[in-house]
């Protein structure tokens, strides 16, 4: 019962039954490869197995009997939970990059949408990284690969906004993102933060817009999940900037347009000035009434409840057919899942067994 | 293969009926002599190992550690494989003697010293070569930089770089540097060079000149890849620009692209010093390379030497702690309790084997082993041979047999090489494959053991499957009297003869010559020439595949009694099998019965014949169902005739009062034969008022002679069949769910078996599978309605299914009897004078149609056949006994190593 309430929205009409005849000529057999994919997803057995586990090594054991298989066998034990998440994440990106070689449009730009989130997470962890002087190699090494682009290590030696923009992003899918961060001066914490939602309200919208133009079934997969990620940006922003000296102007400019929130809900969060306002400004939609409450629950931050609603959209995603959301899902399901590993890994290696079933349950 | 399966070597065919008798045996070891007993069973090589830890999770167990320990060597191990290779250095052939093998401690401190030895070996390797990359790129920079100056591209780019410095605001390149030219040079990969340049370009707005070509040498990667440097296409390039903050900016960001950056001096002078130097460097640099590479294949050839020996210790003692962790420990007496399979026969043996070794191992105490009674289902041991291991593959791949059932891979070996043969009927084509196999055989000795890739691995694997088809082929083409499509003449010629006495030569107006005989082997040649080829042979080949294809599944049917009798399943005897066989064999048995009779009589009106219309067969089953009632107007046996001249002598078999015209009357006909023509003869009146029969034919050509033929003896069978076939079906559907239900009715039935594991993954039902769940009454019906509409339908079908026998084998013959005509014959036929030219297009014909019949015919026709064959061996032959869903006997062995491994 924790979907949430379809919007009507303007998909455009008449693509059903014809999608439904064609879909299988350019999709199936990748959707074939999704689903296969889809069922080597670690379920609950497989996570009562991992928690039982008393090293890594264990991990490593019961990890290949499942469709993760030899992954870790030439890593010389013990293994460490980089490891672990590296591999874990290789395994993932792999995957990716054979369903993005084998797509066709629009679901190859579709795929290539999926990226820009990751991008956008890279730029922001660079440009930080290099704010805190680290060395590139070493920021590079800890970016998502699915965000890779060439030009990526050249961030490092931009000094200011509209260099950033001229010498590197112009160049990537990410430039028209940009428009609007060019006046910032300086890439100092607080404009990074800045610049980092302002390209996610832009390519959320975009991405958005993409979908609803593919429309049927994937319009309104990808709507559910692309406005619950909006509304967690939104409610993020808000609660995070609290303190801050974000004047309530700029922070308007950074809610995405998407969204349950949006308008009402966005109208009431920018006005709010403590915790209170943004619980009462969000408690008027059901599927986040609570998140914000205290004594709900005390083991679950924030993030952890907007993780299962995610969890949860991603996985109804798999019901339907004929449409792109469920590769979407996939990602960020998997994505999940090495988060889940890497979280009983630590577990396991930092001695926390009374946190190890603070994981995110998939299936 | 099969001899790794069965150790003792010496199995017979005899061995391939049944499951060997299995024993569940329990061993009980001292704890300090588990490993060394565990170990002396894997090299028996006899014992199935049950796990009697079950449902406990891996890690919980007593030896998790050492397997651990087992899968870390296991690690190095295949990293130490990955080095030979690269390096191109074979591991040692050594044998490894099982008796003086180190103990895994041992090979534990040596192989991780040789891991750390490798490591070092390996790093300084590793710099060394990146060092002596380095110069490389160096003298590549220097070699090609020189060549951009000289070739004036340098030149012509300075001025492209004075003309743009005009237009250069004076605020950022204002200081007194800028008017200096600085170059950048370096190497990077080429896949990088586009951006490079795209950014350089936006960095400096433009003030830069790009200079860039592809090294032709692949270059060594120092960068980030995973498994240490690689080759990689890299470019040179260059970057002119003024001013020193330019300098700093253009040289990091080819840094971050991964670029490598090259001094290059201005001054010719610096120059041509620099590239003395760097030459120079490089002659070191190759000795030192050359001098640590032959350290490092030093020590790998060291590793080579005992590598077999360290990977078979280690595969061995995983395996023992692997079996030692499906073993019970009992704490209070600190023993290890073992639970497994043999072969009864070999029972006394392992016993006495394992106290032999006990002693010779100097331990303290004795295995105690113990003979179990249980209920759980034994695992099949079917021990095979080299020749019949191919075969009871072929099964094996359907389902392994249930425990004692009858086992088709018996029958697999002739019946399915003669289903192959039948379709792949061909003299030469038969022998040539036949040949083929004989060559795969006769490689036994030196491929046997070896790794010879999937493809022929498979085929090999198959080498008496190959070797018997073939012969099978050849037989049967011989009997066809068909070599690549010719009529063969091994023994005479056409017994057929022309009006004249002559040899028959195109099969018209040939009479069957009565001195000569038949043809005493296979169909006559002169067959192959007629008109009507197509039709005598399918006729023949339709016939045969029904004989073939009924005689095989009453065998299959006949096997299923056996089996009932084997599991004293008495209820299955009468109301499964009895039922069965009068259904099948009274309709399908008659048939083929019909088949031999028809071949066997001479319907000519000539010598012996007794000159009447032959029954169609087909038109014969059908009236059997469709119309049981009628008279049969062209019976085949049992026939009576009445009818007969009109002076009153009678014809065959009575009708002795002939009417004035001829005809036999009605009461004669019925006093012969009061059943069958009462009522059936359409009666009417005579031109006198008396009867006449329908059926009266005209006889010859006077057409006063008269016969009617009926067969009231075949009526009478066949109606008698027919009611027996039909009152079979009921009693095979209600029979056997009825007693069922009587038998829980009381108390449970006595249950022979258990399932061998609960835990085993795809657990089979025991024999008496039904009893294993609770029993139900509409399970029952439905179970047995499911099997008799499966065997009542599928008789029909099964048997019509048999008909590709027929369909594959007049593919074959036409196939081959088109190339032979339009490819072969056409070289044969050509009209061409020129001696030269027509053996030229003679040799070009033969060539053609040896390829084609090589891969359409040899190739394709083969595995259609094979495939065929499969089929009717899989469905319709062992559909009506087999279980198949027995559990394979995989003894512990050490053998296995290796094999594993991969």
């Amino acid at each position: 019962g924790k979907t949430l309430c379809p919007q009507p929205q303007a998909a455009p009409c008449c693509g059903f039954p014809a999608a439904m005849m064609t879909y299988n000529i350019d999709v199936g057999y990748l959707e074939g490869l999704l689903r296969g994919y889809r069922a080597g997803i670690l379920n609950s057995t497989d996570y009562a197995n991992l928690t039982q586990c008393e090293t890594i090594d264990d991990m490593k054991m019961h990890l290949s009997s499942t469709d993760y298989g030899n992954f870790l066998q030439n890593e010389p034990s013990p293994i460490s939970t980089t490891t672990l998440a590296q591999k874990t994440t290789e395994k993932l990106v792999e995957e990716f990059n054979f369903l993005r070689m084998q797509a066709v449009e629009p679901l190859a730009t579709f795929l290539d949408y999926i990226t820009y989130g990751y991008m956008i997470d890279n730029i922001i962890l660079v440009l930080t990284g290099t704010s805190h002087n680290r060395s590139s190699e070493e920021l590079l090494e800890k970016c998502h690969p699915l965000g890779l682009f060439d030009s990526m290590a050249t961030l490092c030696v931009t000094q200011s906004t509209s260099e950033l923009y001229r010498t590197v992003l112009v160049d990537t899918p990410l430039g028209p993102y940009f428009g609007d961060c060019i006046s910032l001066e300086d890439l100092d914490e607080v404009n990074i933060e800045i610049i980092r939602n302002t390209l996610y309200k832009a390519y959320l919208e975009d991405f958005h817009a993409f979908c609803m133009k593919v429309g049927g079934e994937t319009a309104e997969v990808m709507g559910d999940i692309l406005k619950l990620e909006a509304d967690r940006r939104a409610i993020n922003i808000t609660v995070n900037s609290l303190d801050t000296d974000l004047d309530l102007k700029s922070r308007e400019k950074l809610y995405p347009t998407i969204g349950l929130l949006y308008p009402e809900g966005t109208s009431r969060l920018i006005k709010a000035t403590d915790l209170d306002a943004v619980r009462s400004a969000i408690d008027a939609f059901p599927d986040y009434r609570g998140l914000l409450s205290e004594g709900y629950d005390d083991d679950k931050t924030i993030e952890d409840q907007f993780f299962e609603l995610e969890v949860n959209l991603n996985r109804l995603a798999f019901e339907q057919q004929f449409h792109y959301g469920m590769y979407y899902a996939f990602v960020k399901l998997k994505e999940q899942e090495i988060r889940n590993i890497v979280w009983i890994g630590e577990c396991i290696s930092q001695d926390q067994r009374g946190r190890i079933n603070q994981y995110v349950p998939i299936f | 293969a099969g001899g790794s399966l069965c150790p003792s070597g010496n199995s017979d065919m005899g061995e391939l009926w049944r499951s060997k008798k299995m024993q569940l045996v329990q061993l009980i070891v001292q704890n300090d002599a588990a490993h060394a007993v565990m170990s002396h069973l894997g090299e028996l090589g006899k014992m199935q190992m049950r796990d009697l830890n079950a449902g406990t999770s891996f890690y919980k167990r007593s030896f998790v550690d050492e397997v651990r320990e087992c899968d870390e060597l296991g690690r190095i191990l295949r990293s130490i494989g990955d080095e030979l290779d690269a390096a191109g250095i074979k591991p040692a052939q050594t044998r490894v003697d099982v008796l003086e093998l180190p103990e895994l401690g041992k090979v534990d401190t040596q192989l991780r010293e040789v891991e750390v030895e490798l490591e070092s070996l390996k790093a300084s390797q590793a710099l060394f070569e990146k060092n002596h990359n380095a110069l490389e790129e160096q003298a590549i920079v220097l070699a090609m930089g020189k060549n951009f100056y000289n070739t004036g591209e340098g030149a012509l780019a300075s001025r492209e770089l004075e003309a743009d410095n005009e237009l250069l605001s004076l605020s950022e390149f204002g200081a007194p540097s800028s008017s200096m030219l600085g170059v950048v040079a370096g190497v990077v990969k080429t896949e990088f060079v586009a951006s490079l340049e795209r950014i350089l370009f936006r960095a400096t707005r433009g003030n830069c000149v790009f200079q860039q070509k592809r090294i032709k040498k692949l270059l060594l990667d120092a960068g980030t890849a995973k498994d240490g440097p690689e080759l990689t296409q890299k470019s040179f390039f260059m970057v002119f620009f003024t001013g020193g903050v330019l300098g700093d900016k253009v040289s990091k960001i080819a840094t971050y692209f991964g670029a490598t950056l090259y001094k290059y001096p201005d001054l010719p002078g610096e120059h041509a010093r620099m590239v003395v130097e760097v030459d120079r460097r490089l002659t070191e640099s190759s000795e030192v390379l050359a001098r640590s590479t032959a350290i490092l294949n030093n020590a790998l050839q060291r590793c080579a030497h005992d590598y077999a020996l360290w990977t078979h210790v280690v595969g061995r003692e995983k395996m023992v702690y692997d079996a030692l962790n499906k073993c019970e420990f009992d704490i209070k007496r600190h023993v290890f309790i073992a639970e497994g399979w043999v072969c009864t026969d070999e029972y006394e043996m392992i016993h006495a084997e394992l106290q032999r070794a006990a002693i010779s191992r100097g331990l303290d105490t004795r295995p105690i082993m113990n003979q179990l009674r249980s209920r759980l289902t034994p695992p099949t041991f079917v021990p095979t041979n080299s020749f019949t291991s191919g075969f009871q593959a072929l099964v094996n791949t359907y389902g392994t047999p249930r425990y004692r059932e009858v086992n088709p891979g018996a029958f697999c070996c002739i019946l399915f090489p003669y289903l192959f043969g039948i379709m792949f009927g061909d003299f030469g084509h038969g022998l040539l494959f036949a040949l083929f196999g004989l060559y795969l055989i006769s490689k036994e000795k030196e491929w046997e053991g070896k790794d010879l890739g999937d493809m022929l691995e498979m085929v090999y694997g198959g080498r008496y499957i190959c070797f018997l088809n073939g012969v099978f082929g050849a037989f049967v083409g011989l009997l066809y009297n068909e070599a690549f499509a010719f009529p063969m003449g091994f023994f005479g010629t056409s017994r057929w003869l022309g009006p004249g006495g002559e040899t028959c030569a195109n099969g018209e107006d040939c009479e069957l010559s009565p001195e000569l005989g038949i043809y005493p082997v296979g169909i006559d040649p002169i067959w192959h020439v007629t008109e009507n080829k197509i039709t005598f042979f399918n006729s023949l080949k339709m016939k045969i595949s029904i004989v073939v294809g009924v005689l095989q599944m009453s065998l299959g049917v006949f096997l299923s009694l056996l089996n009932h009798l084997e599991y004293k399943d008495y209820k299955k005897v009468v109301f499964q099998f009895i039922p069965e066989i009068v259904f099948f064999e009274g309709i399908f048995g008659y048939l083929v019965l019909t088949i031999f009779y028809k071949w066997a009589t001479d319907w000519s009106c000539v010598g012996d014949g007794i000159c009447q219309p032959a029954p169609s067969l087909l038109t014969l089953l059908i009236n059997m169902f469709m119309s049981p009632t009628d008279d049969i107007t062209t019976p085949l046996y049992g026939i009576e005739c009445f009818g007969g001249p009109e002076d009153g002598s009678s014809y065959k078999g009575g009708c002795s009062n002939v009417f004035a015209l001829g005809y036999c009357s009605y009461p004669a006909l019925k006093a012969a034969c009061p059943h069958s023509c009462e009522g059936y003869l359409g009666i009417s009146s005579g031109p006198d008022g008396s009867t006449v029969g329908s059926y009266v034919d005209k006889l010859g050509p006077n057409a006063g002679q008269l016969k009617v033929c009926i067969s009231p003896m075949q009526s009478s069978i066949q109606g008698t069949l027919l009611i027996a076939a039909f009152c079979a079906v009921p009693v095979l559907l209600l029979a056997i769910p009825f007693i069922e239900i009587y038998q829980h009715s009381g108390k449970r039935g006595n249950q022979s078996y258990a399932n061998l594991d609960d835990d085993t993954d795809g657990a089979q039902p025991a024999p008496a599978g039904e009893e294993h769940h609770e029993f139900s009454a509409g399970d029952a019906f439905i179970h047995q309605g499911i099997h008799t509409i499966e065997f009542v339908l599928g008789g029909i079908s099964n048997t019509a299914s048999y008909l590709r026998l027929w369909a594959l084998s007049l593919a074959h013959s036409q196939l081959a009897e088109l190339f032979k005509d339009m490819i072969l014959g056409s070289g044969l036929k050509s009209r061409i004078e020129n001696p030269y030219l027509a053996a030229f297009v003679l040799f070009i014909a033969f060539s053609m149609w040896a390829i084609i019949s090589l891969v359409v015919l040899m190739a394709m026709e083969n595995l259609s056949s094979f495939l065929h064959a499969l089929r009717l061996q899989w469905v319709e032959f062992q559909n009506k006994f087999y279980y198949g869903d027995g559990q394979k006997f995989s003894p512990f062995t050490f053998a296995a190593i290796g094999q594993a491994e991969e």
